[in-house]
């Protein structure tokens, strides 16, 4: 799970284009939406290429991502149970 | 109305943001002629960053500083001009269609490719509901733009509008033009005024000014009016519109002390302002600025903002000068066409 | 801005037509024209519907009058067609000293040529030229002989509006005497793909308005009209179609592509046209939509209609659902549906609709309502970037 995250992180940095984050600077149980990371509606949608590239998860509903991307922990878990490469 | 330039920013492939004068020496570049960009990471968060391609990122911190120069926290309205918009991501998006086969793609590229983005990020940035719009009709994109501009402040709808032209250069886009001879291959800036081929040389650019109805001592220039004839290929007529273009405008030619031009390196494009100005302007000291920015579509707003500096100080180096007829810079006219094409003048008064 | 500016002539092709009377007829006859994409080479082919104009660019070619064929990007062909027909319909002729504009309003101008040949330059480089969006209007000024003003207008879904609006405005400060002005947009895989990446585009006709409205359909096409000055009218002595009252642009300043829930930049624009044609609300006799069918649009839009009309909303419709969002080219077609519906006396259905919003309870027309008099119309064109235009038009 611990490596899941780390990864998780470097790839969403890269995936938001958040150049200038590390790793540390992302809390894994702090929201990424709203007064949390500030992420919206077009990252949820990055985030969603992610998912389908990376873990091979297709999210077809975009207002599924609400409770997946909560924290990078959420979806860690939400990984976890449901990647076929997992 | 009496119409002013109360500010002026230039991203440039020269040392002129911000606030810095006419440069004095020319940096050289091989082909084509890349920006030289501030730290980006001075103006915004890394959050906000992530939605900027280098074009947005350059038009938003361009036009804060033109904000800043002019005093003003928001302008009226936002006008801005480009010719092909965002070409990094607009190839960003396309390769990916064409590698994945239309398979998974990420948004961001798609909606930093709108051309509109540019100054619809400014208008957010600043907070700015007023009128907005782009222009984005090759080589008379940026003087349909202040011509917006100039129409808004005569109808009192206005007193101060934020103006924009911008073009990027990619290596891809380079080498697909070149690949026709639009773009010269194996050249440099310096040598465009005496070139023998075929081709202009490629550049970048992106260029902010507030124009406004509040009369200053700090204003640069009057902008006394904005003229564009879409297509002409008789010599003669062209020539019989510049005359007509500067009676409206209370001046004659004789009156005419600097007309900058867009000499590009091209040697067709080169000839056709060479017979014009010779033959119209013999009086005028003649000057070019191509040599600084390279050739892209709203190029003529890095030539106005070099004649803004130059009427504000009453000085313009050498290095610009073709034929010089050592006048106190009073009137200047900034003129450009595309064989035949688009042919633009902006007419300007000292304030 | 202190002149008076009519609608002498008006041109458009759209999936319900090639021309003026194609179109009429469709929407009389409540006939859409969204169905499955056969032209545009996509794997989406499938997946998604679009407002697809049934001809090859050889037959569109052909329906220009020229003899290019597909060397052409599809939408100047589109274009040609379209502003050929304007002109046409206004009687103007265009070898007369009269200085007179063309203005485009387009999104992604000759990316249907850019997207096939950008991998294989060695079969064809024309696209090189023809892919800026300044290329589309100057092609087609070329052929209809345009030489003092050309220009083109980029801001995304309400380019084409902005385009009639800027023509407007310089007939008013007598930099032209009239002006050909409008948009036009060809599908393509990139459009197509960008709104996928979104998750805006839905996978059945639209349904604008609707409680459950799934996204958007896309279309292509174009739409032009013919402004004159009055001065012009009185020498021509021409009996006008219409008058464009009203016009005006605001920004949204919320988000790059959302717009804001509360659609103050709808409502700005609105406001605004309202002023400059000199009307009250309850003047408007009829709204047409920007309508995309989209979640946030049409909230967006439906505030800001409460907000401008209160309880008294006048008869609204989008037209969407009959040509899809034709994206540069909607608020030229949509200005054309508009003054249709001054010079035929009909309001235009919403096709395809339901159930209304919860939160407003506003029902669209939904049947051909005919025989009616109508005054004032006002088309709405909102775009990505929050680019808000309204354009009013008035049958004196």
């Amino acid at each position: 799970m611990e490596e899941l995250i780390a990864n998780l992180k470097k790839q969403v940095i890269e995936q938001l284009n958040l150049e200038d984050l590390t790793p540390d600077d992302i809390d894994a149980k702090s929201p990424l939406f709203g007064d949390g990371l500030g992420l919206d509606s077009i990252d949820a949608l990055e985030l969603i290429v992610l998912m389908e590239r990376e873990y091979g998860i297709k999210i077809n509903d975009p207002s599924e991502g609400k409770k997946i991307f909560a924290s990078l922990e959420t979806m860690a878990k939400y990984i976890q149970e449901n990647s076929p490469k997992q | 109305m009496t119409t002013y330039i109360k500010a002026a920013q230039t991203i440039s492939p020269q040392e002129t943001f911000p606030d810095k004068g006419i440069p004095d020496t020319i940096c050289e570049y091989s082909n084509y002629l890349k920006c030289i960009f501030p730290d980006f990471k001075q103006y915004f968060t890394p959050l906000q960053l992530r939605r900027m391609n280098t074009l947005i990122k350059a038009g938003n911190v361009c036009a804060i500083e033109t904000l800043k120069e002019a005093g003003i926290d928001k302008p009226d309205c936002i006008i801005t001009a480009t010719g092909l918009g965002c070409i990094e991501d607009t190839e960003k998006f396309l390769h990916q269609i064409l590698q994945t086969g239309e398979g998974l793609l990420s948004p961001t590229s798609f909606i930093q490719s709108t051309h509109n983005t540019i100054g619809a990020q400014v208008a957010l940035n600043v907070n700015c509901k007023g009128y907005n719009v782009l222009y984005a009709h090759k080589s008379t994109s940026f003087e349909n733009a202040l011509l917006d501009a100039l129409l808004l402040i005569k109808e009192n709808e206005a007193s101060n509008i934020l103006v924009g032209g911008f073009d990027e250069i990619t290596n891809e886009n380079y080498l697909l033009k070149s690949s026709i001879g639009q773009y010269k291959e194996n050249c440099t800036n310096l040598t465009i005024l005496n070139t023998n081929s075929k081709g202009a040389i490629a550049g970048e650019g992106t260029s902010f000014f507030l124009i406004s109805d509040h009369k200053s001592a700090e204003n640069y220039a009057i902008v006394e009016s904005v003229n564009i004839l879409s297509s002409c290929n008789s010599i003669a007529k062209v020539k019989e519109w510049h005359n007509q273009v500067l009676r409206k405008n209370m001046l004659t030619i004789a009156n005419i002390d600097i007309i900058f031009s867009g000499i590009n390196g091209d040697i067709n494009n080169n000839e056709i302002y060479f017979e014009i100005i010779n033959s119209v302007y013999n009086d005028s000291t003649h000057a070019y600025y191509k040599h600084l920015c390279g050739e892209y579509d709203t190029a003529s707003a890095f030539g106005l903002w070099i004649a803004a500096k130059a009427i504000k100080n009453n000085n313009l180096p050498k290095h610009f000068i073709i034929k010089d007829k050592e006048r106190s810079i009073d009137n200047v006219v900034i003129y450009n066409q595309d064989n035949f094409k688009n042919h633009c003048l902006i007419v300007l008064k000292k304030i | 801005m202190t002149g008076r500016v009519f609608v002498t002539g008006i041109g458009v092709i759209s999936a319900i037509g090639n021309n003026v009377r194609e179109n009429l007829d469709s929407l009389r006859n409540q006939k859409s024209g969204i169905g499955k994409i056969e032209i545009l080479d996509t794997i989406h082919k499938d997946e998604f519907i679009a407002g697809e104009i049934k001809y090859t660019n050889n037959q569109l070619s052909d329906l220009a009058g020229i003899s290019e064929g597909d060397n052409l990007p599809r939408t100047s062909l589109l274009a040609l067609i379209a502003a050929k027909e304007s002109i046409l319909n206004s009687g103007i002729d265009l070898s007369d000293k009269v200085r007179t504009g063309l203005i485009g309003g387009t999104t992604v101008g000759g990316m249907e040529k850019t997207e096939k040949y950008y991998y294989h330059p060695e079969l064809n480089t024309d696209f090189i030229k023809s892919h800026s969006c300044g290329s589309i209007t100057e092609q087609v000024a070329e052929y209809i002989g345009v030489t003092d003003f050309v220009s083109t207008i980029n801001t995304a879904c309400s380019s084409a509006a902005n385009a009639i609006l800027h023509g407007a405005r310089l007939i008013n400060h007598g930099y032209i005497d009239r002006v050909v002005a409008g948009g036009f947009d060809a599908l393509s895989k990139f459009t197509l793909n960008g709104f996928k990446s979104l998750f805006i585009l839905s996978p059945e006709l639209c349904t604008p308005f609707d409680k459950n409205r799934k996204g958007l359909n896309l279309g292509e096409g174009a739409g032009f009209i013919v402004l004159e000055s009055e001065e012009l009218l009185m020498k021509s002595g021409k009996k006008p179609l219409c008058r464009l009252s009203g016009s005006a642009n605001a920004n949204d300043a919320f988000h790059q592509t959302a717009s804001s829930p509360n659609g103050e930049g709808a409502y700005r624009s609105m406001a605004k046209a309202l002023k400059m044609a000199g009307i009250n609300a309850d003047q408007i006799d009829y709204i047409n939509l920007h309508g995309t069918g989209t979640d946030n649009n049409d909230f967006s839009e439906a505030m800001a209609l409460k907000h401008i009309f209160g309880d008294k909303i006048p008869h609204f419709s989008s037209t969407k659902p009959y040509v899809g969002h034709t994206l540069g080219a909607a608020g030229g077609i949509e200005a054309v549906f508009s003054i249709l519906s001054i010079t035929e006396k009909l309001i235009f259905p919403n096709l395809f609709f339901k159930d209304p919003i919860p939160e407003f309870g506003i029902s669209p027309v939904q049947n051909v309502i005919t025989n009616v008099d109508v005054k004032n119309v006002m088309s709405n064109s909102f775009g990505f970037g929050g680019n808000d235009t309204s354009l009013i038009f008035s049958s004196n």
